[in-house]
This record gives structure tokens, C-alpha cells and sequence, in this order.
């Protein structure tokens, strides 16, 4: 049976097929613990085992199958009953999962997510959206009105899919009247919603309860984010962007157990003279014309390291944002170490010509990373080299990374530099 | 038609693997048999027993639900079998009910829908197309029990073609 790790972002229906199925089949599909939607399925890390960068995505427990695509992660995961017992009923579950990408899936984000706030609003689009989605869902009508399930007399990864598909419309367009001109599919709908398998992973599916309406102000808000947050998602198509978003929202977060206080590996290590917390504190608040001179006059080479960084894989680096979006995932899960480290990680260049490296400080005279089992995820991606604290040109680089100023060994410019504080 | 009910219950006893008893009617032509020593009058009440027996758990909703409807099926099932008219009009109740809900309690198989189809059997056999076209939920609610686990052990399924599942659902046995 199958065993393994689901990357995806809370909430994500995508996803949602994948652990339905699981649930029937009893497989052991865990969804990846904190992961951080544009970070996580950015990091090298990810796109080494998943190029396309996009979720759900699906790995073994023994590393051996790595799948995206939802409904090929859905299917792996499911039970030779989900997937149907002979090879007309297995495409006749094909059928429906392709259909209900093409026919329903465009057409149903089309329609909903105008009214989320998550995709500007055009009348003419969004009435020919809700059409388009009516005729499908007619069709299935049609076929639900002398057959119980989807394929067969019983539940199988059709319904598991289409239903999932169809999720966002019932909740927030398919209002009372319209569902009144679709009974059987309704009928359905409320079938599967109140299996104890699609509970498990969906507790409550609230219907639409009335026409849904419009509200400029939570586009413009939405949008407004947007922006904030900087232009690393721009490129990217409104539906991809913001659904994630939503769902990253804090209180939405999935119930992750707390993990037990873990003692702190650095604690293991001689404390010296240098203190950490008042350098950081220093380098925040004053110029570097100050905190530069500062870090070197309490500096302590005799418990303190002074390390060099750079990324081996320069000629993967395509967009700046995922070049970004690679340091912030790296300080993320190296979280635990920031209490006795420091670095300034830079990317020199633009797109499709750039490099990342970086200056880092921390106690100890080995690489830290060994240290902790957490922190092992992203160092092999660089190559390190201990600095000479004495030596002339450690002066230069702690200058030029610390005050983001230079450029890297090629002549590219700085770009943009990240702080591990 | 009587006898149907004693024929049914043994069906029943059948699908859920558990013994019926003698089943029999008393003097006061109460449907009544002896499990365990213990003497189970009425139809649905000897139902829910023998799902019971045959390890189902119900709710208590579901429970009422069930016999709700196993009451409603034992009141008109005699004067169904006798009156072809009267037959059509008691389907269409219960094709309305079947038109919102999946099965007849709700939203899961339940001793209601094992029941109904054992009580129903005959009356839909006797049906028409047209007569079938007309109860559209039904047909659809029928063939549905009929290709659950254990339901056709001692009869074969009802073939139901009617012109709309025959256009879109080619029989498949
Ligand atoms: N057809 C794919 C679509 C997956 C997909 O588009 N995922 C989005 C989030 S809903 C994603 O990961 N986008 C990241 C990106 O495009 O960079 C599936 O069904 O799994």
C-alpha cells in the first residue's frame, strides 16, 4: 500500500483528490509539514525532484516515486476498487477525470473566483464562465439522473475527482435556484460530501446559500497585497497566485503538533566573548559604517567562524524571485540557527545570468549544518570555504556582503541581498 | 399478497446472514416470529432486529428513518400488489423521495433500502416502460441496491429498460 509525502498548501482541492482517496484505499499519504506555498516548491531542493515547481506534488516514503499532477497522485494512492476493476471501467474513470479538467475546472474558476476577489471581474467573462459551467454540469445531470455514482454502482476515483473539481462552485456560486435545476447532480454532491472518507479530510462543505455578489473592494484589497509583497509573483496568472495566498493566511494553517522543546545544538559549543544578539542588534540599527567596525572589534576568532558560501548551481537560477525565494526557504528551514548565526546571502546579476553567495558567522569552528539533523536540507547546494579572520581579503568580503555593496567574482552586480538574523 | 412479507423477511435474514425464525402470522394477523426465545412482533421491528443481529449499527435518526419507512412499506404493500393503479401512485412517493436523496434514509445504503427493494421487487417487475420512464429515481435507486454485494442471491436482478437508461446506459448483463 502506498506510503508517503504530500507537498501542498492548506485547503488546496487539488490536493484534496489524493487524500480523499487515501482515505478509501487506507493508504498513508501525510501532507508535508511546513511547507510554505512559493518557497517550498521553489526551493532546489523541490525542483530537483519536481521541475514544474507545482503542487500537489507527491513523494514516497522510500523516495522511489516522485508525481505531480493531481490526478496521477490520486490514482497511485487509491485502491484497485477506487480505480476500477477491468480496463473499460478504468477508462471510463479516466474519462471523467479529463473531462472534468477540461470541461469543468476552466470554467468553474472562471465563474467563482471573480467573486473571491481573487480574479478582476469582468461581466461578459464571467457570464459566459457560469454558462459554460451550467452546460457541463447539464451534461453530468443528464447521466446522474439513472446512475447512482459516476462509473459503476459504486464510488470510484471519477467521483472522487469531479467532485472535488466541482467543490468551489457548490460552495460559492451554485445558489439554491441553480441547484434546484440540477437535482441529480446535487443529489450526488451531497452523496459524497457525507461519506465518512470525504469527512475525514473535508469535515463541512457549505453549500451557497444565496446569488453570489460582487465586491470591488476585495479585489482592490487582494491586489493591494499583491504588490506588497513584492513582484516575485507577477508573471504568474491571477488563479495561481491568490488561491494559495488565501490559504496561507495564518489561522487557516493546517494543526501541525507542536514540536517538543529541542535543546539548542550550539549549546554544546564554548559561548566566548562575542555576543550574537547585540552584533544583530547593532547591524539593524546603526549603518554599517558603525556596525562594520563593530563586529570586528568584538569579533571572537577563537569560538566564532568566519564562512564563505556559494551556490553551485548559478546556471539553474533562471528568475530573480527564485533566486529569492531559494535564500528566504534556506534561513526558513534553518530556523533553529539563528540564535548563534549570522549571514548576508547576496544574488549578483539578473535574470538568467545571476549568482547567489554569501558571508555567514557562527559559533563554533566546523560547519554548523552537521550540527542538526533540520539544518542538512540545503548546504550541499553550496560550496563553503572558511575565511581567515586576519586576512586582508576576509576585510573586503564581510565589507561587500555586509553593506551589500561589489559584485560577484564574474563582475555581475548586487542585486538583492537577504539577512539571516 | 401475504405471504410476500414472510418471503421478504426471509430475504432479508438471508442478506444479513443471520436466522429469521419461524416467521408466521399470530391471530391477531400480526407478522410475528421467535428469536432467541423471544417473540418479535411487526414487520419493521423484525427488520431492524435482524439487521441488528447481523451486526449493523444505526443511529438513532437512522433508526427512526428506517422505521419510518419499513411502516410505510408493510401499511400499503398489500394493496399495491393488488392494484396496479394503486401500485404506480405508492412508486411515484417514493421516486419523489429518491429524486433529492441517494438512498431512501439519506446519504448511505441502510436496512430501509435492503427492505424496500425485497418488498418492491414484484411491483416494479410488473411495470411498463412507459410505467418505468414515469418513476425515473426509482429505477435508477433500483438498479443501484441490485448490484450491491449479497442483494441478488436468490433472485436475479430486475432488468429495467427503460428508453432513458437503455439510450444512455446500455444494459451491461
Ligand atoms: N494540473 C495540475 C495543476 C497544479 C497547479 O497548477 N498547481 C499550482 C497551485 S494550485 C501551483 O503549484 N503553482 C505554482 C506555480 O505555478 O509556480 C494538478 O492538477 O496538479
Amino acid at each position: 500500500m502506498a506510503a508517503g509525502v504530500l507537498y501542498t498548501y492548506p485547503e488546496n482541492f487539488r490536493a484534496y483528490k489524493a487524500l480523499i482517496a487515501a482515505q478509501y484505499s487506507g493508504a498513508d499519504v501525510k501532507v508535508a509539514p511546513n511547507f510554505v506555498f512559493g518557497e517550498t516548491n521553489k526551493s532546489a531542493e523541490f525542483l530537483k525532484k519536481f521541475p514544474a515547481g507545482k503542487v500537489p506534488a507527491y513523494e514516497s516514503a522510500d523516495g522511489k516515486v516522485l508525481l505531480s499532477e493531481s490526478n496521477a497522485i490520486a490514482y497511485y494512492v487509491s485502491s484497485a476498487a477506487l480505480r476500477g476493476a477491468d480496463a473499460a471501467t478504468q477508462a471510463s474513470v479516466w474519462q471523467w477525470a479529463s473531462w472534468a479538467d477540461s470541461e469543468l475546472l476552466p470554467a468553474s474558476c472562471a465563474w467563482v473566483f471573480p467573486y473571491l476577489g481573487i480574479m478582476q471581474f469582468n461581466k461578459q467573462n464571467v457570464e459566459r464562465a457560469k454558462q459554460d459551467l451550467l452546460a457541463a454540469l447539464k451534461v453530468l445531470d443528464g447521466h446522474l439522473l439513472t446512475r447512482t455514482f459516476l462509473v459503476g454502482e459504486r464510488i470510484t476515483l471519477a467521483d472522487i475527482i469531479v467532485f472535488c473539481t466541482l467543490i468551489h462552485a457548490f460552495q460559492h456560486v451554485l445558489e439554491p435556484a441553480t441547484r434546484a435545476t440540477l437535482v441529480s447532480v446535487t443529489r450526488w454532491f451531497n452523496t459524497l460530501a457525507a461519506q465518512a472518507p470525504v469527512r475525514s479530510v473535508l469535515p463541512d462543505v457549505a453549500l451557497c446559500s444565496a446569488p453570489p455578489t460582487y465586491d470591488p473592494k476585495k479585489y482592490a484589497e487582494l491586489a493591494g497585497n499583491k504588490k506588497e509583497s513584492g513582484d516575485k509573483k507577477k508573471e504568474k496568472k491571477a488563479e495561481k497566485k491568490e488561491q494559495p495566498k488565501k490559504a496561507q493566511k495564518e489561522e487557516e494553517a493546517p494543526l501541525e503538533p507542536k514540536e517538543p522543546a529541542q535543546a539548542d545544538p550550539f549549546d554544546s559549543l564554548p559561548k566566548g566573548t562575542f555576543n550574537m544578539d547585540d552584533f544583530k542588534r547593532c547591524y539593524s540599527n546603526e549603518d554599517e559604517a558603525k556596525s562594520i567596525p563593530y563586529f570586528w572589534e568584538k569579533f571572537d576568532p577563537e569560538n566564532y567562524s568566519i564562512w564563505y558560501a556559494e551556490y553551485k548551481y548559478p546556471e539553474e537560477l533562471a528568475k530573480v524571485f527564485m533566486s529569492c525565494n531559494l535564500i528566504t526557504g534556506m534561513f526558513q528551514r534553518l530556523d533553529k540557527m539563528r540564535k548563534q548565526a549570522f549571514a548576508s546571502v547576496c544574488l549578483f546579476g539578473g535574470d538568467n545570468d545571476s549568482s547567489i553567495s554569501g558571508v555567514w558567522v557562527w559559533r563554533g569552528q566546523e560547519l554548523a549544518f552537521t550540527l542538526s539533523p533540520d539544518w542538512q536540507i540545503d548546504y550541499e547546494s553550496y560550496a563553503w570555504r572558511k575565511l581567515d579572520p586576519a586576512a586582508p581579503d576576509t576585510k573586503q568580503l564581510v565589507q561587500d556582503y555586509f553593506s551589500w555593496s561589489g559584485t560577484d567574482k564574474q563582475g555581475r552586480k548586487f542585486n538583492q541581498g537577504k539577512i539571516f538574523k | 399478497m401475504s405471504a410476500c412479507n414472510v418471503q421478504v423477511i426471509k430475504q432479508i435474514g438471508k442478506y444479513y446472514n443471520v436466522p429469521v425464525g419461524t416467521v408466521c402470522y399470530n391471530t391477531d394477523k400480526v407478522l410475528t416470529t421467535v428469536l432467541n426465545k423471544q417473540s418479535i412482533e411487526g414487520f419493521a421491528t423484525i427488520v431492524l432486529k435482524l439487521a441488528s443481529s447481523g451486526g449493523v449499527k444505526l443511529s438513532q435518526e437512522q433508526m427512526l428513518l428506517s422505521y419510518q419507512w419499513l411502516e410505510h412499506l408493510a401499511m400499503y404493500v398489500n394493496q399495491a400488489s393488488a392494484n396496479p393503479a394503486f401500485a404506480l401512485g405508492f412508486l411515484k412517493d417514493i421516486n419523489k423521495a429518491l429524486e433529492k436523496n441517494t438512498y431512501l434514509t439519506g446519504q448511505s445504503l441502510s436496512v430501509a433500502d435492503i427492505a424496500a427493494y425485497y418488498v418492491l421487487y414484484p411491483i416494479v417487475k410488473r411495470l411498463s416502460v412507459t410505467e418505468l420512464e414515469s418513476v425515473m429515481h426509482l429505477s435508477r435507486w433500483t438498479r443501484h441496491i441490485q448490484a450491491q454485494p449479497r442483494v441478488c442471491t436468490s433472485q436475479p436482478p430486475l432488468t429495467l429498460n427503460t428508453l432513458n437508461l437503455s439510450i444512455l446506459a446500455p444494459a451491461v448483463h
